[in-house]
Order: structure tokens, then sequence, then C-alpha cells
């Protein structure tokens, strides 16, 4: 047998290799119509993985319920000792709260006394980790909320603690959440205090890099940073995190989100802002021959 | 004979499921955010080893529709690794007869080799092509990784029975 093998290798091995030349190919095609039309590739990978994921979800559930299960038990040795220190945590966080309250009301009237027009109140919508981005490169989470649920590429998207991430890419019943500390996510942050803009830029690293500030000298590791509104990207004034000085002497972020759990994810739904371009129409009339075709298209219409 | 193209078609379906509960079981959100070693690719691991193996289990289409799937799910350029991934396992099935009485040590070294130039021409097409990379750093630690996983790869496939077949077999 192994010898008729070799016999029926002679006439096979030519097509052979012409059809894996084809297939690699095939594969090279893909590739490159990624790379140019990235636009329709990405949307035909949200719909991949959209068609993929949540149909393994009844797998997925099981196996991350035994997996907080083992992390629950292994914290459960350091009981008593968890315990004291929430009480202790408790007891600080009354102290804060009443503060918090008092700084509330403050603010509250404060805002009154000066006409202050805050942003439309932001709704969100919860989702729930769906899965990992699967690459050691790439820094996203997919949620099971999607187009079905009104979810539009770029909302910003918070634990509750502090921005995780930006949607990117939306498919019927998923979306994808690009993390902060993915190489692709670039978000115009400001750093409180000082009022510095900055551009924040993830590494994969735990502390994304703070970038293209204007003038370092005036921030500190420590330094409050929210999200600016610039670039109609993001809803302004969501808490990121500290500056920390890095190992490598830059300005980096340690962020207020919870990055070790994200199990619920908040997406805000944010109205696009309205934009101001045209000048103005009070200036004067408008000119006759704009009125004119003005009123053929009405009479069209 | 039936029986045993049977059996043949059935060890390539373990192979496709396999790569399939692989590429799901990465994407668990068990660990997700930053921090931490790069998480090695099993599945390229399993697949250089099988095919190292039993070639004839492992198709050539399965292996392009599998490492597609991963790249697409992965969120990596798709088609570039499934191609370097079937180019490799086909060098592989052309060298497998030579290969096959290879001493352990020589064969991890080979298919480290074979895996550092993947990742090399993966990373020149990419540079060719100014698509945006990680990090040289991480890349070299997840190659690493990968290298250091084959030998479990290896011993996982022994203990399913998959092993290279000896000079008398007849399949």
């Amino acid at each position: 047998m192994a010898r008729d093998r070799g016999q029926s290798d002679s006439y096979t091995r030519p097509v052979r290799r012409l059809l894996i030349g084809a297939l690699v190919m095939l594969l090279i095609g893909v590739f490159l119509f990624w790379r140019i039309d990235s636009p329709r590739a990405e949307r035909l990978r949200a719909e991949i993985t959209d068609a993929i994921v949540p149909s393994f979800e009844w797998a997925m559930l099981p196996v991350n319920r035994l997996v907080g299960l083992v992390e629950g038990f292994q914290s459960y040795a350091r009981l008593s000792e968890q315990n004291q220190e929430l009480r202790r945590e408790l007891r600080q966080m009354q102290a804060w709260r009443e503060a918090a309250l008092q700084l509330e009301q403050e603010n509250a009237k404060l805002l009154d006394l000066n006409n202050v027009r805050l942003d439309p109140a932001l709704t969100f919508v919860t989702g729930v980790v769906l899965a990992d981005s699967g690459s050691p490169f790439r820094q996203s989470v997919l949620l099971n909320v999607g187009a079905r649920d009104g979810i539009r590429d770029g909302w910003a998207t918070t634990d509750g603690l502090g921005l995780v991430g930006r949607i990117s890419g939306v498919g019927e019943n998923s979306s994808r959440v690009l993390l902060l500390t993915d190489p692709a996510s670039r978000i115009p942050v400001t750093i409180q205090p000082s009022g510095q803009r900055a551009i924040l830029t993830g590494d994969t690293s735990t502390l994304p890099l703070l970038d293209f500030i204007e003038f370092p000298e005036q921030v500190r590791p420590g330094d409050r940073v929210i999200s600016s509104g610039d670039g109609q990207v993001f809803p302004a004034g969501l808490l990121v995190g500290q500056v920390v000085l890095g190992t490598d002497a830059r300005l980096r972020l340690r962020l207020a989100a919870d990055y070790e759990r994200l199990e619920f994810l908040r997406v805000l739904r944010s109205p696009p802002a309205e934009r101001i371009d045209d000048p103005g129409s009070l200036i004067g009339p408008p000119p006759p021959e704009a009125a004119a075709l003005a009123a053929e298209d009405l009479a069209d219409g | 004979m039936a029986e045993l193209s049977l059996r043949l078609w059935g060890l390539r379906a373990l192979f496709v499921a396999l790569c399939g509960v692989l590429i799901l079981a990465r994407l668990l959100p068990v660990h997700p955010g930053p921090g931490g070693p790069p998480w090695p690719d099993v599945l390229l691991a399993v697949t250089l080893a099988w095919v190292l193996r039993r070639p004839d289990h492992v198709p050539a289409l399965a292996v392009a529709a599998v490492f597609l799937a991963a790249d697409f799910l992965y969120l990596r350029p798709p088609g570039l690794w499934a191609a370097l991934a079937v180019l490799a396992t086909e060098l592989i099935r052309a060298r497998e007869p030579g290969w096959r009485d290879l001493p352990f040590g020589a064969e991890w070294a080979l298919i480290a080799g074979i895996m550092a130039a993947m990742t090399m021409a993966n990373g020149a097409v990419l540079a060719i092509l100014v698509v945006d990379q990680p990090p040289l750093a991480t890349g070299l630690l997840h190659l690493l990784m990968t290298i250091l996983i084959y030998p479990l790869a290896a011993g996982a496939l022994f203990a399913l029975g998959i092993r290279r077949s000896a000079p008398g077999d007849m399949d």
C-alpha cells in the first residue's frame, strides 16, 4: 500500500501543488482585500464574530462560572482578613460619602447660580462581556449588545468606575469594545488641575501613555485625568484615571476602571453633538437665484 | 479499506474539532485586560506537531479554514497568518519522511526555526504594507512562549495516541 501511494504521488503531486498554491493565493487575496478595503473587511469580521461567538455562549458561560467559583473559593481562605479590610474601607467610604453629598449640593447651587447648561443627560446600555480578543497584541472585549440594542460605533464604554474604551465594530447581537490599552486606541483627555490637553495612547501595557502634552512640567503624578470632548469622539468629563510616572520616565496613566474584572460594561449613548457649520443667515436675504432654486425645489417636492 | 478511511476522516474531524475548542477557549473572558506575559499560540503548536506526526490527518484545507477563522476572531489581519500556516504545514508535509527519525530535541529546534521564520515573514509583510504592528518585544515574547509550549502540545498528542508512523506500519 505504501508503494501504491508512491506511484499515485507522481500523478497527484503536481495537481496538489497547484491546488495548494491556489489556496495560499486565496488567503493572500483575503489579506490584500483587508488591506485595501479595511472598513468593509472589518464589517465582515464583525459579522463573522457575531455569527460565531454568541452561539457558543452556552459553552462559555459554564466555564466562566466555574472559573469564578474557583476564584471565589480561593478568596474564602482569607475571609476574616477581607472582612476586616472591608469594614475599615466602609468607614472611610462613609466619611467620603458625607463629603461628596455636601459637595454635590454646593455644586448644584453654584451651577444654578451661574446658569450653567450641562450636557444632555447620558443614558446607557449595560452589556455582559462575552469574549476576550484572543490575541496578545490586541486589547478588546466582546459585549452581548449590538445593533439590535441601538449600539453605534464610537460610543464610550465605562465599567461604572472609569472609562474602559469605545465601541469599535458592531454586529447584530454583539459589539466589540476597543480597550484604552489597545495599541490602536487614541483618545483626547484633559489633565485636571492644570487643564492640559493630551492624547491617551495605548501600548498593550497596563499603563497607557499620555502623549502630546503641551507643558509636561505642569503635570504631576497623581493628577486626575478626564476625557475631553475634543473632536466629538467622547462625551466630556468622564473619569479616566490618574497620572503616574512610568519606569521609562514618561507620563503614563493608571486607569480608574478595574481592568482585572471586566464583567459588565456600560455603553453610554452619546447623542451626536449638534454642529454649527453655516455662517448664519441673519446677515441678509438670500441671493435671488438661490431663492428661485429653493422655490423650484419646493415645487418639485 | 472502508473502515480505514472512515477512521482517517474521524481523525481529521478530531483535528478540526480540537482546533475549534482551542480557538474558543482562548476567547473566554477569564482574564481580559493587559498585564502578564502574552498567551502562546497553542493552535500553531498543536497543528505543527500534528502535521509532523501524521500529515494525512491534517489536510491543507482544514489548516486554511481553521487559521482563517482564528485570524478573523483574534483581530489579526485576516488571511496572512493563515497563508503562512498553510505554507509551513506544506513544508513539513513535504519533508516529513526525512524528518521522521529525528530525536525530539532536533524536532523542537526545527519547529522553533519554522515558527521564527513565520513570525519574521509576518512582520516583514506587515511592515512592507505599512500595517500597525505590536511592539517587537511583545512579538518576540509571544514567539518564545509558543516555542516553549510546543513540547506540551507534542506530549498531549502523544497521550491522544497520535504518534509517528513507525517504518513497518502499513498506514
